[in-house]
């Protein structure tokens, strides 16, 4: 009986390359049943791993934000029933991994980040064959816009928390000094000290952003 | 070759893609809301039920009676860098709390002084470390003072 209900979801669901079509084309229910089976999966098969819920869902929601951005900057794509993901040296590569199991991978990741467990693989190398010497990304990039994103979105995942949400509050949100440190409730000691943060996290993350485009 | 950028320009850009991941999250915290409102009670029936858990768990466990408590006061301070076992198991329970609250003091200001600093994977280690403590010394400190309600 649970096999068939099983089988039947199964069957409604729609496939990894239905998925990364409708997120590379915005669709809202996609991105919403992307979301939520992701979670459902995510939910039942890390349910005892991490010993807070607001930990989990933190690295739930970070590891979808992943996928999600990868997806849609073109770094996966569909050919035909499978997925391919972009190699750092441009060649594109069939993925070995679902995408549950690789967000999955994703999320592994971040928790061993947060467990401070390093001597662990990351995501990237987990599923993907990639080919030995592979040249720099940027030495193989077209300079077209999608690039232009990809990379600052890749600079801005490896960026820290901490640096992401004051550079989200001053930079998107245009939050003053005085108001960041209210939100963050007094994470920083003074204003001189989260005006320097700030500084340093745009400073750090600029210069990574032009050293891949090959502007330094 | 690249078209190059101004600073502004690649200001504008990383501003636009923060944006970009901003609305992400946004849009899952919406997902979340209505789950959230739709099954009310089952979240609070999950509550009622550990707490339920809780207080059989109190009534039957060796804390309440007061013979055993080495073992669960040495869990629960692991990882707070403070000994606080001894104080606990002689029953000196302010004595404890003092200490406990002193070192979320040094604590807090820790994590407030590392936020300042200039990030690197030292700095972010260090940040986690003290977050975790943190958390670890507010659920020691939970724990005195559920025993000392008792």
């Amino acid at each position: 009986m649970i096999h068939q209900l099983l089988n039947r979801q199964r069957k409604e669901l729609p496939s990894d390359a239905d998925i990364v079509a409708g997120l590379q084309a915005h669709d809202r229910s996609v991105e919403e049943q992307f979301y939520r089976s992701a979670k459902q999966y995510f939910m039942t098969h890390f349910k005892d791993i991490f010993f807070d819920e607001d930990r989990k869902q933190e690295i739930f929601q970070d590891s979808v934000l992943r996928l999600w951005t990868e997806i849609e900057d073109g770094r996966i794509r569909a050919a035909g029933a499978h997925l391919e993901r972009l190699q750092a040296s441009g060649a594109w590569l069939p993925m070995t991994a679902n995408l549950t199991t690789f967000l999955m991978a994703i999320a592994r990741n971040s928790y061993r980040e947060v467990v401070r467990s390093n001597k662990e693989q990351t995501y990237g190398n987990i599923f993907d064959i990639t080919p030995a010497g592979g040249a720099p990304m940027q030495d193989v990039d077209d300079a077209d816009e999608a690039d232009d994103i990809r990379i600052i979105d890749e600079c801005i995942q490896e960026m820290p928390p901490r640096c992401l949400e004051i550079l989200t509050l001053f930079y998107y949100e245009g939050r003053s000094l005085d108001e960041i440190m209210t939100l963050r409730c007094g994470k920083n000691e003074s204003k001189t000290g989260l005006k320097t943060a700030k500084y340093k996290c745009m400073q750090t993350l600029k210069q990574r952003v032009m050293e891949r485009r090959g502007q330094l | 070759m690249k078209r190059q950028w101004t600073e502004e320009e690649l200001e504008r850009r990383i501003a636009d893609r923060l944006g970009e991941r901003q609305r992400k999250l946004n849009r899952m915290e919406e997902w979340e809301r209505p789950r959230r409102n739709v099954r009310l009670w089952k979240p609070a029936a999950t509550v009622l039920a550990l707490a339920a858990c809780l207080a059989v768990a109190v009534y039957v466990s060796p804390l309440s009676g007061g013979s055993d408590i080495g073992a669960d006061y040495d869990e629960a301070a692991r990882g707070t860098g403070i000994n606080v076992q001894p104080l606990l198991r002689e029953g000196r329970y302010d004595e404890a709390l003092g200490k406990v609250d002193s070192a979320l003091r040094v604590a807090d200001r820790n994590i407030r002084e590392l936020n300042d600093e200039h990030f690197d994977d030292e700095v972010e280690y260090a940040l986690q470390s003290e977050e975790m403590k943190k958390e670890r010394l507010q659920a020691l400190r939970e724990k005195i003072m559920q025993k000392m309600n008792n």
